[in-house]
């Protein structure tokens, strides 16, 4: 697996700045600890997609979006996917919370970039296989609902699967945990150079201007 | 024959895969088979039809998914979908005409159980208990949970099937390749709990084919006493078009099974992919091979939800050091409900390589059976290490068995007939390696023979109760010998015998050797190296004494249990030999050191500088001025939140000292704080940070913990008449919550001031939820902190 550096220093705040040798170090450590307790694992089905006037349509799936609708424009088939590190991740960050928060965030910052990874991943994967697509969408981005959270998650049978699952709030849990869909096109797609880029909220502290 | 005998002397097949056969026959990608069992009901019967011709005398009923949280609308009601399905079952039997039984099928739940997710443990055993309850009234003949992958849950199934029928249990989990569940159990751990839960049979189903569950069997089978079950997909799932398919054919699938039933499996089916061929080819190769007899194993295993211990080979390190006895800081922090002080001894045991800790929250002033399954479920979030749970009263090691995630050591019977009655039918029921302390009704025995006698009649008791023996620890007792110069020699003499003769594990409270004598450690550790000696398999010791670990590792490599004595060399020489490698402390300041986020060297100067210097100077200047540089940096961005983190670490480092330094009342107190995660939200780093930050500026804290109810804070506002409440809220979700219990606050203090923060939350959004203030950092809550509480 890829490991990007520079992706958890800009999670940890650093915005660009490069940190000092002991942050560095320990940073370092974390992240070999991290690696060893995750246990990555995915899964994903390919549905033909249905885009109504005013909904769109997968699977058992209805949802109303009109952010999605316009990611998925000129799609007739979408992919659902589910990525998680595990519980033991979420056990880490837990013990480092109650008793070493610096290592906690530090944590924290390896994990996100280690999930993206793994999802980036996939969606390789996926890409080879299918072509032109769109890129990922989440419940909870713009106006797709997060309560679709829980539809995806039992769509894919993601417990018995991968072990995920989610909270009454929607929340995943293991938390380091991504669930999302994509567009595969007809016609061929431009890829963004940088995802930030497409994302609404534009004062996001890590936000990659880039 | 009933079941419970014929699996010991037959094999036994399942059926093959429902999923399959139902999208096969029409079940759409997220539709919920079981609706098909009022729905189709002749497809459900159709499908066991195809099952029972092809030769299975167990079928399991459409029921995986059949629990409350899916199922609670008319007609879909959870007693509605069992019972027909459990019909459906009956139907096919007797259109067939076979003789078969009705396995009623408990799939997981779906939900992750707390500490990881939202689901309690006890609202999971609701869950499952009402689908046995139908199940079983309905008339299925046993009760098959399968596909688990969390041990914490798989308890709460398995109480459940016990409490609310007669039934046989069998049970099924899912290992992956690297033969773990998913929450991290290996085969030793799942073997052990379940066998302690006197499940009837158990075994592996789904995630793989026969192939290669192989290596996983032949561990069940190394480990168990029981029949074990072995029910795989048809090969590894492999996506086609868009579908999910599996390989392996009728003639594989048969041929994988054979070798699985020569491992020593005797109940066998098939999972993911296995059709009513897979079946059928199966049954006729198998049928033709004599079932291997199930044969008694004798291993002692204590279990978390994720390691086992075991007993009985190289002696094994039982932490002592949460126990309140003559420990006057533990005894402050159960009182003051200091649950973090708790795990920070924990944390601390684990590291000294405690193999097991042992948990003793005993105190006249509190409730303890509840702090005890606070302090279990607390400890099990964060350390995966088996506990022994040390209680002489009954109903907190009732209450501490039953939420326990794994197979605890238990703490303690003894020869006395009363405390036998009470706490052996609890080893039964709940499993559990329990620990026989040698005395009875008349004391202590002042000689071996008596003390043997004790421990000979605490086993032949066990047995009656049907606790095996290798499920008991013997304790022989040391006691001080300053009062009795041949009290060694009796323990050590009692030590041999029973673990020579009786075969079973020991263990020794090691210290009580030397009470009321000077420089203890030394005849201690002379005390540990001869019980090792003589027998001694679970040591309860302070790990963090050098000279007693240093005896232990001495003694596994003298006796030939540390190969090329590397945990010797690991653990002791490292230690001694090892120059100190403190920097000077001449050369840098205490200021200096909190800057640079030097949490040891913090402390060792501290100790220093509070011979010389009085606390508030220390505080005054050194601590705060430090604490706001490092502050003032990080808000003008050149300086970043781990380093802001290490630094708040190192004063916290030199607070503590500061603490143990002066009476408590004089401690700076600026004012008492609640901070909480509100309701719904399990995101509690950022929380946290803010709580580190507020201790070190001199406020008293009161943490609430995650996804706390709007009451909890509401109740410790009005206790403490508290004016300040942090809230922590991570996405739009739970920002509901954090506005009624805003709203709830202001009903009953509305004089306390309300402090927001988290990641969806912007000034605009805390003013609309009636927040009185957003911080966008742990820098700016301590800031609205001191406002509020006029400093600075």
């Amino acid at each position: 697996m890829k490991i990007n550096k520079k992706e958890i220093y800009r999670y940890l705040g650093y915005k660009g700045n490069t940190p000092t040798d002991d942050i560095v170090l320990l940073v370092d450590e974390c992240l070999g600890e991290i690696l060893k307790v995750m246990t990555p694992k995915t899964t994903h089905k390919v549905f033909d997609l249905i885009l109504q006037e005013d909904k769109i349509c997968f699977a058992t799936m209805q949802v109303k979006s009109q952010n999605l609708a316009k990611n998925l424009e000129g799609c007739n088939k979408i992919v659902v996917f589910a990525a998680t590190l595990g519980v033991g991740v979420d056990m880490l960050i837990n013990k480092a919370t109650r008793t070493q928060i610096a290592k906690a965030v530090i944590y924290q910052a390896c994990a996100a970039m280690l999930i993206e990874e793994v999802c980036d991943e996939l969606n390789y994967k996926i890409e080879c296989e299918y072509k032109n697509l769109k890129p990922r969408f989440s419940a909870g981005y713009g106006d797709f609902d997060i309560s679709h959270q829980k539809d995806i998650l039992e769509l894919l049978e993601t417990y018995k699967k991968i072990g995920l699952s989610y909270t009454e709030s929607f929340m995943l849990v293991p938390t380091k945990s991504v669930t999302a869909v994509i567009g595969v096109s007809e016609f061929l797609q431009e890829k963004p150079k940088n995802k930030c880029l497409n994302c609404e909220n534009k004062t996001c502290e890590f936000r990659n201007e880039e | 024959m009933n079941i419970r005998e014929l699996i010991y002397n037959e094999f036994l097949f399942f059926d093959g895969a429902t999923g399959t056969y139902l999208q096969e026959n029409g079940l759409k990608a997220g539709e919920m088979p079981e609706y098909l069992n009022i729905n189709a009901p002749e497809t459900i019967v159709k499908m066991h039809e195809n099952f029972l011709n092809a030769g299975s005398n167990v079928i399991t009923t459409n029921t995986f998914g059949a629990n409350a949280l899916k199922f609670y609308d008319e007609p879909y009601t959870v007693e509605k979908i069992v019972t027909s399905a459990v019909n459906n079952a009956k139907k096919a039997i007797a259109n067939t005409g076979k003789k078969a039984y009705i396995a009623l099928d408990i799939g997981p739940s779906g939900k992750l159980l707390k500490p990881m997710g939202d689901l309690g443990f006890s609202d999971a055993y609701k869950l499952f208990s009402e689908t046995v309850i139908y199940g079983k009234k309905a008339g299925a003949d046993l009760i098959i949970i399968e596909t688990m992958s969390d041990t914490y849950e798989l308890k709460a199934a398995v109480l459940a099937a016990k409490e609310n029928s007669d039934l046989p249990v069998f049970v099924t989990v899912v290992f992956d390749e690297t033969q773990k569940l998913l929450t991290g159990a290996d085969v030793k751990t799942v073997v052990a709990m379940l066998e302690g839960l006197r499940v009837d049979a158990l075994g592996i189903n789904c995630g793989l084919g026969p192939f290669e569950m192989m290596p996983i069997v032949e561990e069940i089978v190394k480990y168990t006493s029981i029949p074990v079950i072995v029910n795989p997909n048809a090969g590894l799932p492999r996506s086609e078009n868009g579908k999910t398919v599996f390989d392996i054919t009728p003639e594989e699938f048969a041929k994988g099974m054979v070798d699985i039933s020569n491992f020593g499996a005797t109940i066998l089916g098939g999972c993911c992919g296995t059709t009513s061929e897979h079946i059928k080819a199966m049954i006729d190769s198998v049928s033709k091979l004599t079932p291997k007899p199930i044969v008694k194993k004798d291993f002692t295993f204590v279990t978390s939800y994720a390691k086992a211990v075991e007993l009985g080979k190289t002696p094994k390190i039982v932490g002592e050091r949460i126990n309140p006895t003559g420990k006057k800081k533990l005894k402050e922090a159960l009182i003051s409900d200091d649950m973090d002080y708790i795990l920070k001894e924990a944390i601390m045991q684990q590291e000294k390589n405690a193999h097991i800790l042992d948990v003793n929250v005993g105190l006249p002033q509190i409730n303890e059976p509840e702090m005890m399954e606070r302090a279990i479920f607390e400890i099990q979030s964060i350390i995966d290490l088996p506990l022994q749970i040390d209680t002489s009263d009954a109903k907190t090691m009732e209450q501490a068995l039953r939420m326990y995630n794994g197979k605890a050591m238990i703490n303690s019977v003894n020869g006395k007939k009363e405390v036998m009655e009470q706490i052996f039918p609890l080893v039964k029921k709940y499993g559990g390696v329990v620990v026989g302390l040698t005395l009875d009704e008349d004391g202590i025995p002042e000689t071996a023979q008596k003390r043997f006698e004790i421990a000979e009649k605490i086993i032949n008791t066990a047995k009656e109760y049907g606790i095996d023996k290798k499920d008991i620890v013997i304790d022989v007792l040391a006691m001080t010998i300053s009062a009795d110069n041949q009290s060694a020699k009796t323990t050590l003499d009692a030590l041999k015998m029973v673990r020579e003769k009786l075969l079973v594990n020991t263990t020794l409270g090691v210290s009580n050797i030397s009470f009321g004598l000077p420089t203890r450690d030394i005849i201690n550790s002379t005390f540990f190296g001869l019980a090792l000696q003589n027998g001694l398999t679970a040591a309860i010791i302070n790990p963090s004494s050098d000279s007693m670990m240093q005896a232990y590792y001495s003694y596994n490599a003298l006796a030939g249990l540390d190969e090329n004595c590397a945990n010797y060399i690991a653990n002791v020489t490292s230690k001694t030999v090892q120059v100190d490698v403190k920097p000077e402390f001449s050369e840098t300041t205490l200021s200096k050191c909190i800057e640079k986020g030097l949490k040891d060297t913090a402390k060792d100067i501290t100790e220093n500088l509070i011979k010389t210097m009085s606390p508030l100077d220390i505080v005054n200047l050194e601590l705060v001025p430090a604490l706001d540089k490092v502050g003032r940096d990080f808000a003008n961005g050149t300086l970043y939140l781990p380093q802001l983190l290490m630094s708040a670490e190192a004063a916290k480092m030199a607070f503590e000292v500061i603490k143990e330094n002066v009476p408590q009342d004089d401690t700076k107190n600026n004012g008492t704080i609640v901070i909480a995660t509100v309701k719904g939200d399990i995101h509690d780093i950022g929380k946290n940070i803010v709580k580190v930050m507020l201790e070190n500026y001199g406020f008293n804290v009161i943490d609430l913990g995650k996804d706390v109810p709007v009451e909890a804070v509401v109740d410790a506002v009005l206790k403490d008449n508290v004016k300040l409440v942090g809230l922590s809220a991570l996405m739009t979700t739970t920002v509901v919550s954090m506005e009624e219990t805003i709203k709830a606050i202001n009903k009953v203090a509305p004089d306390c001031k309300t402090l927001v923060g988290g990641a969806v939350l912007t000034e605009d959004y805390a003013k609309s939820i009636g927040a009185n203030m957003y911080a966008k950092d742990a820098m700016e809550s301590v800031k609205y902190a001191q406002m509020v509480f006029s400093i600075n």
